[in-house]
């Protein structure tokens, strides 16, 4: 009896341990996969939808909005509805747009610390594994084309603020939910995403204060 | 006149015997306490300017701030390319974490430190407010609103640490950005990465595990940077990337690295002229070791006993009243060149040595007067530095005058041969000179050096810049000032010292400040920002005042944050939540020394606490560009505007005019000791010696471009000293004495190559020394003759011949 107990856990770690690597191979696989695609997405724009569940509020405060995010460039948002805000967030800078399109450079959101906060979120966007893995634990989860990522921060700072954030997505990040260290929890969807080589002259304003020169170059519509 | 002092010699000698044992006594007992506590050897500039209460905070400030960033050192790869960056940042930080002396702050440790400070501002949040913050609550409470609902509503991935319900109005973030680093970069890895003209820089903050002063320390960091650079050189990777430093240790190693190589050049070849001139004088190596020894003893008894009388020496003090003693060398250039003349003359003579000094005594005991009351014309002023320099030489100068009229006799007993005829012959050229150009060609000589006089005085210009005591290397200056900008440090030369009987009394009085004049200033462009204790952590008065402004306009009945939580569909209850937690916190308050507990050490050591018995703070200012509008905004009471740089140039002038005033001095008060001696108008002369040659010196330099400073007035003391010498040995020893020429002529010499070589330093303070001497011992030895010329056949040659 004992002996074939024996045998039987013998057999079970042979098999941990040669089936352990190929799994740890096919996750990273995906992994790469999941990051390659995601890198070759130059301009992606499309709606969101935001649902924030507050503490000591019944009901969700439900917000919706376009995006665009443009590699190397940044992330413009425009919340519609209930209230219009519309901001881009650049590698240096936020920049604030009014209603009647002119923007200025947010200067009580210039520091180090806030650079670093838009730094991460177009990290996010971006597929900067490396960036995310530096400031976050990353655990992948997958289901055929679909995964979800589950971010736990790593630094004091980002624990503050952020319990954790879950990504999910398939060919573009489909969903994010971030809970806060308050326990209030964001959802985002991203819905219709299309995605482009460029942006168009039009989209490309939103990412200059002086966009004259720098969109020139650019279509006009798309 | 000479002929009235009958000198007993045996008894002077004997008196002067007992004088030297006591010295050498007192010298040795004194050296126990030395020994036991250690030598304490002072470099800070600042204590040799007086010390009144202004300059005393000033100065414990001053001390403050260096314990608390003596030992940090800012070390950065730049490249034009951040790849190019990257690979020189990672060859750093392995010869960073290779060097034991250097310890990396660690950058999460920063980060953590951060989130406290957040926490502790979030507790606080309902006494805590910004300017803009209460101007917009105040006048415009709608832009409020909208904001909060943007907020709430808006695209937001960041998480919060408070809910609506705790921090309604989102006011808490916004006042927590002021404590974000103005730093223009990013952290890359871990490390701050700074994009700037030149490129892509990546700091280290590091501190340094010994002391900046220390010798050995400096040359270990000077190889391990050396090394570095090497390093990133040869490798193909690195080779368009550079290493910017900087530290007290960094300057203290360039200025110890010049100063090495300087002596090892500068002295290394004055030593090996002084020692052939003294073979080709004397032909033995004696003469020359006995000359040193007595400058020695001088300098080693003046040594002990200041380092008593102050507990430490300051090193402006050895460098310069060390050069001070030097004249002593002059009196054993005229006994040796006496010796060696009676030598030939009289090779018979028993006690050869006694004879000399009965022959030389009336006139280097004059000699020794003379420098004795131009140096000590020094002592009563208020300057401590001058004070020690005063003391220093005039007690070097006393010891070595006396080991020389003691113990010569006793050493110097085998006949010196005599020297080499080209010593001779260049010894009387000045003579020669003056000799050939009497008459008409003399009073065209004297107008010519008239008419330089004048025409230098014309141009002549005054310099105090701080720059003459210190200039670093362009490499080092720029790699500072790259590392400044990059980081747009708070420039840590100039600031605001505010002082108030209490802690509140303080930060009420920087809130004045900074209303009623920093802010102005800034929207002036006078600088572009500040950093101040109270922008944090603002007194009671005005917490009360923040809670009492929400009360009234927020957190009142349909106030601000009813009308945004009833508009988001917060119900009754989450309401009443928001509320009770403000009327809660009322009681609260965010004190400094809480603050102090989580600040970084920049931000702490903006709040001094209690000093002299006042609380005193720091306002750090940020781009100065208006530095007159900036110290027009002090009282200079309560509010002191502090320019060390601008100080220190102040205190160097003040330092120049009094040292200016008793050079003048100096030369007053040896007149009467002419008079008294010698008893003759024409004596009084003499004096023009070491004036002329002083005045013909600073006119050539001034002739030159060269704007007079503090260390050239210094080399003056130098040359009274010895212009003084030669002017009373060529008086009472004559014209026409070949050995008063040879010992003027040696002593010239010797003085300007051990002095005059140091005009080729790469220290302007050094550099300015050496050259006034170099020219004054050149003047002085021009001028010489013509001192001769003013003695008239009478008591006075007898004298110097009978004596």
């Amino acid at each position: 009896m004992k002996k074939s107990v024996l045998m039987l856990r013998l057999m079970a770690l042979l098999f941990v341990a040669l089936l352990t690597p190929s799994v740890f191979a096919d996750t990273q696989q995906q992994i790469d996969q999941v990051v390659k695609r995601l890198s070759e997405i130059q301009v992606v724009h499309g709606g969101f939808n935001q649902q924030k569940k507050l503490q000591g509020l019944a009901y969700a405060l439900k917000a919706q909005g376009t995006f665009i995010f443009w590699r190397d460039h940044g992330l413009y948002i425009a919340t519609d509805k209930p209230f219009f805000n519309a901001l881009t967030i650049t590698g240096t800078d936020i920049i604030n747009w009014q209603q009647n399109g002119t923007g200025s450079v947010a200067a009580e959101q210039s520091g180090l610390i806030q650079r670093e906060v838009n730094k991460t979120l177009l990290a996010f966007f971006s597929a900067d594994i490396e960036l995310i893995q530096q400031r976050f634990i990353a655990d992948w989860v997958f289901d055929k084309n679909q995964w979800q990522l589950t971010l736990t921060p790593r630094l004091d700072l980002i624990k503050k603020n952020m319990r954790n954030a879950v990504m999910n997505g398939d060919q573009f990040l489909q969903k994010l939910v971030v809970t806060a260290a308050n326990g209030d929890e964001t959802t985002i969807e991203f819905t219709n995403q299309t995605e482009s080589a460029a942006p168009s002259r039009a989209q490309c304003h939103w990412f200059y204060l002086q966009p004259q020169d720098s969109c020139a170059a650019f279509a006009a519509n798309q | 006149m000479l002929t009235t002092i009958k000198i007993p010699l045996a008894r002077w000698q004997q008196l002067f015997s007992w004088l030297l044992v006591l010295v050498s006594l007192i010298a040795l007992a004194l050296c126990y306490p030395l020994i036991k506590h250690g030598f304490v050897l002072e470099t800070d500039l600042q204590s040799l300017f007086p010390k009144d209460s202004h300059n005393q905070l000033v100065n414990s400030v001053n001390d403050r701030v260096y314990r608390q960033f003596g030992n940090k050192i800012l070390v950065a790869a730049q490249a034009p390319a951040k790849e190019t960056a990257s690979a020189a940042a990672d060859i750093l930080s392995a010869a960073i974490t290779a060097n034991p002396h250097l310890k990396a702050s660690a950058m999460n440790a920063q980060m953590e430190l951060a989130a406290q400070q957040h926490e502790l501002l979030q507790r606080y949040r309902y006494q805590l407010l910004t300017p803009a913050q209460q101007q917009l609550i105040n006048n415009n409470p709608q832009e409020l609103l909208a904001r909060a609902q943007a907020a709430l509503f808006g695209f937001n991935v960041g998480g919060s640490a408070l809910s609506p319900l705790q921090d309604p109005l989102s006011l808490a973030p916004v006042y927590a950005q002021q404590l974000q680093p103005a730093i223009k970069g990013e952290l890359i890895n871990d490390r701050l990465v700074v994009t700037t003209n030149e490129g892509f820089l990546i700091l280290f903050a590091l501190d340094l595990q010994g002391e900046s002063f220390n010798l050995e320390l400096q040359a270990q960091m000077n190889s391990w940077l050396q090394e570095l650079r090497t390093q990133l050189a040869i490798n193909p990777h690195t080779q368009t990337a550079q290493i910017l430093v900087s530290g007290a240790v960094f300057h203290a190693a360039e200025a110890s690295a010049n100063a090495q190589r300087e002596m090892s050049i500068i002295g290394g070849g004055s030593s090996l002229g002084v020692l052939l001139l003294f073979l080709l004088a004397f032909r033995r190596i004696k003469p020359l070791l006995l000359s040193l020894v007595s400058v020695a003893y001088g300098c080693g008894v003046a040594l002990v006993i200041n380092h008593f009388l102050f507990g430490k020496i300051h090193l402006m003090t050895l460098v310069f009243g060390a050069s001070l003693i030097g004249v002593a060398v002059d009196y054993s250039l005229h006994y040796l060149c006496k010796y060696q003349d009676l030598s030939l003359r009289m090779p018979d003579l028993q006690d050869r040595g006694k004879r000399v000094l009965e022959i030389l005594l009336p006139a280097l005991s004059l000699s020794l007067i003379a420098s004795v009351l131009g140096y000590s014309s020094l002592l009563p002023t208020p300057l401590p530095g001058l004070q020690q320099i005063a003391l220093f030489s005039v007690i070097g100068l006393c010891g070595a005058w006396l080991f020389l009229v003691v113990i010569y006799p006793l050493l110097v007993r085998q006949p010196l041969p005599v020297p080499s005829a080209i010593i001779d012959r260049c010894a009387a050229a000045a003579w020669f000179f003056w000799q050939r150009m009497r008459g008409l060609p003399q009073y065209f000589i004297f107008s010519a050096i008239a008419l330089v006089i004048i025409a230098g005085s014309v141009v002549a210009s005054r310099s105090s810049d701080v720059r003459t005591l210190y200039k670093p290397s362009a490499q080092l200056m720029a790699s500072e000032q790259r590392l400044h900008s990059a980081l747009q440090g708070v420039s840590p030369n100039q600031y605001f010292l505010l002082r108030a009987e209490s802690a509140e009394e303080l930060l009420q009085l920087e809130e004045r400040f900074r209303r009623e004049h920093l802010d102005a200033l800034v929207n002036a462009g006078a600088f572009s920002g500040y950093i101040a204790t109270s922008a944090i952590v603002p007194s009671l008065q005005q917490q009360h005042a923040n809670y009492a402004l929400m009360a009234q306009q927020l957190y009142s009945a349909n106030g601000l944050v009813d009308q945004f939580m009833q508009s988001a569909g917060f119900d009754a209850q989450a309401v009443a939540q928001a509320q009770s937690g403000f009327v809660a916190a009322q009681s609260q308050h965010l004190l400094v020394d809480e603050w102090l507990q989580v600040a970084r050490p920049d931000q702490g050591l903006l709040w001094l606490g209690e000093l002299n018995g006042k609380q005193v703070s720091i306002i750090g200012l940020r781009g100065v560009v208006d530095v007159t509008a900036l110290a027009a905004a002090a009282n200079n009471h309560s509010i002191i505007w502090i320019d060390r740089v601008a100080g220190m140039s102040q205190l160097l002038h003040q330092l120049m005019n009094s040292a200016a005033v008793l050079l003048l001095l100096a030369y007053v008060a040896i007149l009467p000791l002419l008079w008294i001696y010698f008893r003759r108008k024409r004596a009084l002369l003499l004096i023009l010696v070491p004036l002329i040659a002083t005045v013909t010196t600073l006119a050539l330099l001034t002739l030159s471009g060269v704007a007079i400073n503090l260390f050239h007035l210094f080399g003056c003391y130098l040359i009274l000293g010895l212009g003084m010498d030669y002017g009373i040995f060529s008086y009472t020893q004559g014209p026409q004495d070949p050995v008063t020429q040879r010992a003027i002529f040696l002593s010239a010499v010797s003085s300007s190559l051990s002095f005059g070589l140091l005009a080729l330093s790469s220290t302007p303070m050094v550099s300015a020394f050496g050259i006034t001497l170099f020219l004054g011992c050149c003047f002085n030895w021009l001028y010489a003759p013509v001192a001769g010329q003013l003695r008239t056949p009478g008591p006075a040659t007898t004298a110097s011949t009978q004596t």
